[in-house]
Formats: C-alpha cells, structure tokens, sequence
C-alpha cells in the first residue's frame, strides 16, 4: 500500500514556510505522495453543490485562500526529492489545454518523473464564469477533449489536433514528460460518467470517500464500485487490470474511536492495529494507494497529525 | 547597482540537478535576479522576424524545446532563497488573465516576495494561434486590458472587471501578493507603444538593446530613449523618477569587436572589461539600478558556471 497526503492549499499550508514545513514532513515520514488540491479564485455566494459533502456546502468557502494548483506543484518538486506529487484533482477545464500540457510537462521534467495527474471535470459553475472557460454544462466533453490533446501533445512528434474547443498543427511540443509515456492519468470522480472517462482515458480511478450519492464509506462499499467499474471497463474493451486505484479517504483518520449512530466503529478510528486492519482490507479490494487528510487550521498540529501517522500506522506497512 | 542573468529553458543547463547547482553559484556570488524567458510551443514555421537580433534569426533551436515559464519560475523559487526571479518577459496575450494573476500570486507568495513580472505584448503569432489566445492583431489591446486586470485582483478585496476581453464581479481574490501593492511590472519594448505602457500601467522599464527598429545599442542611444520616455511621462503627470530602470543585455558581452548596423559604432556592453564598466557607469548615472546579462551558455553546465563566476570577477567586484 502506498500512502499519501492531501493538502489544501490554503491556511496552514498558504505560506512558503507552511507548505515547505508539511511537504519535508511528508518526506520525513516517507509518505509516498503529496497531494494539492485546484482552486483559482472563490467566488461569493456559491450556488453549485459541492459533491463530497452532505449539505452541499464547501469548506473552502469561508477560507477563501487559493494558490494556483500547478504553481505549487512546480514548488513542491523545488522543496522534495522522494514525494510523489499528486493533483487531487486538477480541474481540467480551468486551464487552456496546451499551456497546461506544457506546464504538466515542464513540472515532470523539474520533478524529475514525479507528477501524477488526479482529473475531474469540476463542479463549481461559478468558478468557472469567473475565469473565463467555456460553458460549464460542457464540462465533460471539454474534460475529454483537453485529455487527449495532453496525450497528443505529450506523445506524438507532430503533434495535431481539430477539436472543438481547440487546433493546432505544425508545431513543436518538447520536452516530453520525462515519464512514459506520459504523467498517470488518475481520474477522480464516482459517477458512471467518471466510470468511463477512467476507462476510456484513465490510467487509474480516484475515487472519494464522502460524495453523498455514492457514499464510499468502507472497503465493501469500495467494492461496490469497483465492480461497477469492472462492468465499465468491460463494455468498454478496456482491461481492467491495468488500472491503478488511488482512494481519497475524506473522513477523518484518528487514534480516538469513534462509534456511529448504529453501534458501530467508524473506520480508520482506533487503535493502531484496527487500522491497519482497514486499511489491509481496502488493499485486498485492490486500493494501492490511500489518500488521507490530516491538515488543520494550525501547521504545529497538522505535522504532529502526520508525524503520528507515520510513526504508528504506516511503519507497519513499510517495515514488514 | 543589481546584476542578473537569464536561466536557459532549454539544453543541459535546463535540467532540476543542473538549475539548482547554477543558482547556487549564482546566489553566492551575488546575482541579486534570475530571469526566465517565455514561450508555451514553437511553430514549425515562423513568419514574423524576431525583434531581438541584427539578423532577424531567433535564438531558438529546430526542435523547440522550452520548459513553461512560471512553472519554472514557481521551480526556482522552492530551490532558491534570497535572489529575485524576473519573467523576462511574460507575454502578457499568452495567458488567462485571471489564472495568470493568481499563477503570479502564487509564486510571490511562495518566495516571500521576491517575483518581478517583466511584460511584453509578444511577436510571434502562430505561436498566438497554437495556444488560441486572443487574436495577434489585438495584443496591445488584450495586454493593456489584462495587465489592469492583474492589478485589479491583486489590491482589490472585492475585485470587479467588465473589459472587452474578460469580467468578473462578486469572487474573492485571495492571498494577496507579499509585495505591496504587488509584484513590480517592468514593461519590456522599445516602440512608442511600449514607452506609453510604462508611462500608464508600469512600475519600470525594460527593454532589450538590440531591437533594429528601435535600437538601444550605444550608451548615447539608450540615453536618448531615456530622455524621451522621461519626457513623455512628465507630459502625461507621471513622476519620470518613479519608474525602475533595468536593462537587458541578451547577447555575449564577452565579444569584443562587435559594431552597430545602424552606425558602426562599439556595440553597449561588449568590447571588453573597461568598455563595459563604462557602460554600466554611464547607465547607472542615468538611472539604471539593475542590469541583465546573457551569463549561461546553453549547452554547458561547466561553462555556465565558469561564466557566472568570470562575470563576478571581472565586472561585478568592480563595482
């Protein structure tokens, strides 16, 4: 199992100083990834629904700090040697496809091979009007589309494309990632549309734990879905096999059980034993990477929350 | 009196382990900027001439290879403590405006304050078409307008903009730049069009030497171009004294018999040591406080060096 860290790119994690603090931690712990999230400005009043809580209510939105995702990215892989740098999730119709292939393609190179690419199609319409994308009912198709000109521009020596939203044609596209043939592609998301952007274009899924109409609570509930995908992948003449899966556990992880409302030991609470019992299970549900959250308002507290982590739960796995 | 250098986004010297082993000679000695050029792809074919060489020829090898500039930037930040970090220059067309104010936040940010935006409007128009800005022919426009915006979002703390090209109201812009009230934004270009930017939305000048149609490539020409951007300001009620002054020197200072097309005389910055120093007093005396050197060779990471710690014997320390 691999084990990673999402970061937010706001209050604790905002200054140089922060992020740098939390990112040698990670590397102190021998976490396997670093994970940043993707906002570009918060707008007032958000109407959309955020998916992964159940109010609908996003927790950024009181914070309002953003840092450009990718930005970040390239400072992470100045201030680490070892940390894998996962985008969780990058929203792909943020950005212009072929700046952002460059951009993702200059940050492998500086990382040396580090850079994973979590994608989603986004969620916030707001967002969206504000920087000036094109419409965010077409969100899906413009994930796709900006996917595969990553791929041709990352891939081919002459690299061409007549789409919708973009074309180009006689140019040059170099450096190539360093990666072959191409930085993974993991895409988040849990809908049966996701399903089949993972099929179609993923080199693995990133689902998340708390989207309340596909609730992940626990490895069976995984399972669910991942058989779902299986059917998908199916249809789709792709082989499942090949897929990475990367889980991006939403709920707390924390030395203090907690019991539900029906009696029950919430996972990833307790005992250090209990969860690397959780976690054994979601491996053999054929999760290779979890994705945990352990940032707080206060950078002290956020370190000792990894450094705990590290030192109790994930030497199991990494020692034996 | 501040020396800088421009990193290479391409070839040997362009690679992590390579960057971090030049800053950190480049920090030692001194070289208080780094800067960084910007390109996103190269067209197979390019039709308009480079501005920058007597010959026209971009500097640019035939397989385009260049690494993006702010997230190179953003690179050398996170592996760098105290030297600035210029775009030289940004194009200003080539990106989202609203994603690449917060792109440049991000960078101050991050390097406690130490990113300078230089800005141009650009000149290569496939390139223009490749990436889908906003079209060529409007780049001064388009420039005009995101630079406003820039600033529009970087000191507002409810930033509003309704603009040919973009608008936004009712979204939160946050954090703020470190530098207040944000990162200087050093207008590139030598043209009157370039000269009027200065005067209305920058916080210095910056232009190249050696552009043919509007050369600043004697000391007494860069004086003279001086001496009219100055007066255009005062004309147009902004403090001539309030604008940096940097110069970019983007060829090998090192030559030393190199002439002027226009009138034969000693090419600025160039014919050796005393020459230069020369040079860099008489713009100094003017006004100029920072000064851009061509320092890396492209294909060497040795020679690279070499040429930082040459530069810092010969010029730097005597000063």
């Amino acid at each position: 199992m691999k084990f990673g860290f999402q970061v937010m790119l706001r209050g604790s994690a905002a200054s140089g100083d922060g992020l740098t603090a939390i990112a040698k931690m990670g590397e102190d712990q021998a976490f396997d990834i670093i994970a940043p999230n993707d906002h570009i400005i918060v707008p007032n009043g958000i109407q959309s629904t955020y998916p992964y809580t159940e109010d609908g209510i996003w927790p950024g939105a009181s914070v309002v700090e953003c840092h450009d995702q990718l930005t970040a990215l390239a400072f992470i892989a100045g201030k680490t040697n070892c940390l894998r740098i996962l985008t969780s999730v990058m929203v792909v119709p943020y950005r212009e496809p072929v700046l952002t292939a460059k951009i993702i393609a200059t940050a492998d190179v500086l990382s040396e091979g580090r850079v994973i690419l979590g994608c989603g199609a986004g969620w916030m319409a707001e967002e969206m009007e504000a920087i000036g994308v094109p419409p965010f009912k077409e969100r899906g198709k413009v994930t796709d589309e900006y996917l595969e000109i990553f791929k041709e521009l990352w891939t081919n020596e002459k690299p061409s494309y007549d789409g919708n939203y973009s074309q180009f044609s006689d140019i040059y596209f170099k450096p190539k990632p360093v990666q072959k043939p191409h930085p993974p592609i993991w895409i988040g998301g849990e809908s049966k549309a996701a399903l089949r952007r993972v099929a179609k274009l993923g080199d693995g899924w990133f689902p998340a734990a708390n989207n309340p109409k596909f609730i992940i609570k626990d490895p069976s509930s995984l399972k669910g879905r991942v058989d779902t995908l299986k059917a998908v992948c199916d249809d789709e003449g792709r082989d499942f096999e090949d897929l990475d899966i990367g889980f991006f556990y939403t709920n707390g992880v924390s030395s203090e059980e907690v019991i539900r409302p029906d009696g029950e030991r919430q996972i990833l609470t307790g005992s250090p034993s209990s969860i690397a019992d959780d976690i054994s299970k979601f491996s053999e549900n054929g999760v290779g990477t979890l994705i945990f959250i352990f940032q707080r308002p206060d950078l002290t507290e956020t370190l000792e929350q990894m450094e705990w982590f590290g030192t109790e739960i994930m030497s199991m796995f990494k020692n034996g | 009196m501040i020396f800088g250098f421009g990193m290479p986004t391409r070839g040997p010297v362009a690679q992590p382990s390579a960057i971090k082993d030049v800053l950190g000679v480049a920090e030692k000695v001194g070289l208080g900027y780094v800067s960084v050029a910007d390109h996103i792809v190269i067209p197979h074919m390019i039709e308009p001439v480079y501005p920058y060489s007597d010959t026209g020829e971009p500097p640019f090898p035939s397989d385009g290879e260049c690494l993006e500039q702010l997230t190179l930037m953003s690179y050398i930040a996170g592996v760098t403590s105290k030297i600035r970090i210029l775009s030289s220059v940004l194009v200003v067309p080539h990106r989202n405006p609203v994603h690449a104010a917060k792109t440049i936040a991000t960078i101050d940010v991050l390097s406690n304050g130490r990113v300078t935006i230089g800005c141009g409007a650009g000149w290569m128009e496939e390139e223009f078409l490749a990436i889908g800005t906003e079209p060529f022919k409007e780049r001064g426009r388009v420039t005009d307008e995101y630079l406003s915006i820039f600033k529009e979002l970087w000191t507002k703390d409810n930033p509003y903009y309704k603009g040919n090209y973009n608008s936004f109201s009712d979204i939160k812009f946050e954090p703020k730049p470190i530098q207040k009230p944000h990162p200087p934004l050093w207008i590139g270009g030598e043209s009157q069009a370039a000269k009027r930017r200065v005067i209305g939305l920058g916080d210095g000048w910056f232009p190249i030497g050696a552009n043919p149609n509007f050369p600043l490539n004697t000391a007494s020409k860069y004086l003279s171009g001086l001496l009219s951007l100055r007066q255009m300001a005062t004309q147009q009620s902004r403090d001539p004294d309030s604008i940096d002054l940097g110069f970019w020197s983007n060829w090998d200072y090192e030559v030393l018999d190199r002439k002027t097309l226009q009138d034969g005389e000693r090419h600025i910055m160039t014919g050796g040591t005393e020459a230069i120093l020369d040079d860099v007093g008489t713009l100094h005396e003017a006004g100029v406080e920072i000064f851009m050197f061509q320092l890396a060779k492209t294909d060497s990471i040795n020679a690279t060096i070499d040429s930082i710690e040459r530069f810092s014997e010969t010029i730097m320390k005597r000063f």
